[in-house]
């Protein structure tokens, strides 16, 4: 119970919160959900908040279909969360 | 010019769409259970009928019937620099939960760099794909097309494919309002009035034939089953829609109620002026004779 509590305490020391991408999805089927997470975490691994999600292929309309939410995001990088490379690239798209 | 919500309005339509208990709650297709036999005095069968009454005015309220919704055309950025860096459009969703889907921001990148607001159709497709509503598709099912329509009249089976287009559209989109002009314009062209009655399409029907003044079928169907009121409320529905007609204002002057609004309305306004009055003469012998024996 002790290394439970410390555990969920240390959640934020020792590394920096960070928005990236996490791939999910079967084989020649990615899907990436925007996350909020711990930079020492795992790609795929505990995170703090899901964002959104991006789908990279494209659909029966010809459309990449991508969902933000942009409430949380605003919290998150008014607390001072990183973004990852490609998580630039997608929210610089809708400007 | 009255519109389609305003109260006197309602109360009209809802008088005219009937209250036929059997048919509002007609068992819906579920799991099979034996039925169910309860004991009751007088006082507590009235004390049912009651309670299932209120709750058949709570299935019957109308849909709403609004004008076509405007195509969104708003171009938000241009950016030449991001041209030929892409092969597909992007969509981007706002998935704030206390957003109301209206106010949403659904915008959309295009190949060519150009940023714009999503059209109607891609808005409810990804509102679907992210918030999804029980009995609606992402995609509109093919059964709202206008060559499958044909088949499903023919089957007769007009409220269902409301009750879908209702399920799956926005009450204000071209689709929904499509599909409910085709059935209208079917039902009044076979006369199957009938099959609408108790239901909550009613209301939507009648203003649709009102506002195009095309009643005449709809009036003869009434009279045939001795609707009298009903086709009074009709008639001054349709005073309240087009007052410069000549029948509105001749009813007005004589303040005539019943019968006679009716034959006013139909020397100065119908196209089958025989039919109704032949239904009329019907109607009275069948009242003479009811009241003599």
């Amino acid at each position: 119970a002790f290394s439970a509590g410390s555990r969920l305490l240390r959640g934020r020391r020792g590394g920096h919160v960070v928005i990236r991408f996490a791939l999910g999805g079967c084989t020649n089927r990615p899907f990436f959900r925007l996350v909020a997470a711990n930079s020492k975490r795992a790609r795929d691994g505990t995170y703090l908040e899901q964002l959104g999600c991006l789908d990279p292929l494209p659909n029966a309309f010809g459309e990449k279909v991508a969902g933000l939410n942009l409430e949380r995001l605003r919290y998150w990088l008014g607390c001072g969360a990183q973004l990852s490379r490609p998580a630039e690239k997608l929210l610089g798209r809708p400007g | 010019k009255p519109a389609f919500s305003d109260e006197a309005v309602q109360t009209l339509l809802y008088k005219m769409t009937g209250l036929d208990l059997h048919k509002v709650f007609r068992p819906v297709k579920r799991g099979l259970k034996p039925p169910h036999y309860k004991l009751m005095t007088e006082a507590q069968l009235e004390e049912a009928t009651r309670k299932a009454m209120e709750e058949a005015k709570t299935k019957l309220i109308m849909p709403p019937v609004l004008n076509e919704r405007e195509p969104i055309d708003d171009v938000l950025a241009e950016d030449k620099v991001l041209e030929g860096t892409e092969t597909t459009k992007y969509v981007f969703t706002d998935l704030s939960y206390s957003i109301p889907h209206r106010e949403r921001f659904i915008v959309v990148r295009e190949p060519n760099g150009v940023l714009r607001k999503a059209t109607w159709e891609e808005r409810d497709r990804m509102i679907q794909i992210f918030f999804p509503k029980e009995g609606r598709r992402v995609i509109p099912p093919t059964l709202f097309k206008d060559e499958n329509l044909g088949t499903v009249f023919q089957q007769d089976r007009h409220e269902d494919v409301l009750n879908m287009c209702i399920a799956q559209f926005e009450p204000d989109s071209r689709d929904y309002i499509r599909v409910h002009h085709r059935t209208y314009e079917d039902i009044e062209k076979h006369g199957k009035y009938e099959l609408l009655r108790s239901t909550r399409h009613f209301g939507g029907m009648v203003w649709y034939l009102v506002s195009r003044k095309r009643t005449d079928g709809l009036l003869i169907d009434m009279i045939n089953r001795d609707l009298l009121e009903d086709a009074t409320s009709l008639i001054t529905l349709y005073h309240m829609l087009h007052p410069e007609c000549q029948s509105a204002k001749e009813a007005k002057e004589g303040k005539l109620q019943g019968v006679d609004l009716i034959k006013v309305f139909v020397k100065t306004e119908s196209q089958r002026e025989g039919y109704i009055q032949l239904a009329l003469q019907a109607y009275e012998e069948a009242m003479a004779t009811s009241s003599a024996s």
